[in-house]
């Protein structure tokens, strides 16, 4: 049954529409439109760093790490590197690598201020995600 | 005020053009106010509400894919923002028993509303609309004013097809039994 059909046998149909829509005050769209560029223009987060910036970041650390490890170990300093790295590769004792790795010295002070960075930034990104809810 | 297809603001739309999106919400600002007032029977509240939803369609309009109309899933947006604003001040309930609908449209009655003035008959409308719980009144304004099947009712509210054939039919029966009630207090009162 189509919609003409429908209204032939359904009075509803006359009435509802007889009696119409209703409009919004006047100037509605305008305040549609102010609400939307005012979202817009509120500051949205984007990292300083990018994500491909911080891939290539990791990737030099490791790097680094790497070649520190290796160059400590005094046969691979003598030989030529490709051909030779393999078998130094396998001499060398993974469980050890910690003490390749520069020793680090931890202060009392140093503890507080990473304690404290770390709440301060906990409670940050707090106030951050309960702002979002908020306007949303 | 003429207005092109829903499709090409929507382009425009998706590639920066807010005034096209401005002219999107002037082509569909009175059904969807319609259509949020009938839920929430309160101006003001149905203006914001209809406002919170055009500002929702735009952000999300990258996902209209436009597999259903435009209308269908801006109404969509418009009916569960109005029901999320009716569910905080908690006068929000659906009542769907698959109880017994006697098939009783009083013939007499809707051929007497028939001859009453089109001014009278529109006021008589509006008063029942207002009484009506805004399930019910919701469901009849998308199929009889903005011409939604079953099926687009369907996903809009997220209901069964059974439940959207009760609401309806309780929405035409109950509609029917309020203007039966004010046409008879007012005629009481002209004689």
């Amino acid at each position: 049954m189509n919609m003409k059909e429908n209204e032939m046998n359904d009075p509803f149909f006359i009435y509802i529409k007889e009696f119409g829509k209703e409009n919004p005050n006047d100037g509605f769209h305008e305040r549609v439109l102010s609400a939307i560029e005012k979202r817009q223009s509120v500051f949205t987060y984007s990292p300083v760093i990018s994500s491909f910036a911080w891939k290539i970041i990791s990737l030099l650390i490791f790097a680094l790490i790497v070649s520190v490890f290796l160059l400590t170990s005094e046969s691979t300093m003598n030989i030529a590197w490709l051909d030779q790295l393999m078998p130094d590769y396998k001499s060398i004792s993974w469980i050890n690598l910690p003490s390749y790795l520069p020793k680090l010295t931890i202060t009392p002070l140093l503890s507080i201020t990473l304690a404290a960075f770390f709440l301060f930034s906990l409670f940050g990104t707090y106030l951050s995600t309960s702002n979002r809810k908020g306007m949303i | 005020m003429h207005f092109e297809e829903d499709s090409i603001y929507i382009e425009k739309t998706k590639q920066g053009d807010l005034a096209a999106f401005g002219q999107l919400v002037q082509k569909h600002q009175s059904y969807a106010f319609t259509l949020a007032l009938r839920i929430l029977k309160n101006k003001e509240e149905a203006e914001e509400a209809a406002q919170d939803a055009f500002i929702k369609a735009y952000e999300g309009l990258s996902s209209f894919e436009g597999k259903s109309k435009f209308t269908t899933w801006l109404y969509t947006i418009v009916y569960h923002e109005s029901l999320t604003k009716l569910r905080k001040n908690n006068r929000y309930f659906v009542d769907i028993e698959a109880a017994e609908i006697k098939e009783k449209i009083e013939s007499s009655f809707l051929n007497g509303f028939d001859e009453i003035q089109s001014s009278q008959r529109k006021e008589l409308i509006q008063h029942g609309l207002r009484e009506m719980k805004p399930a019910e009144s919701a469901i009849i304004t998308l199929f009889y004013l903005q011409e939604q099947s079953i099926k687009e009712i369907e996903s809009i509210t997220n209901h069964s097809n059974s439940q959207v054939k009760i609401l309806l039919h309780r929405g035409r029966k109950n509609l029917l039994e309020c203007l039966q009630k004010i046409a008879k207090e007012e005629l009481s009162e002209l004689l």
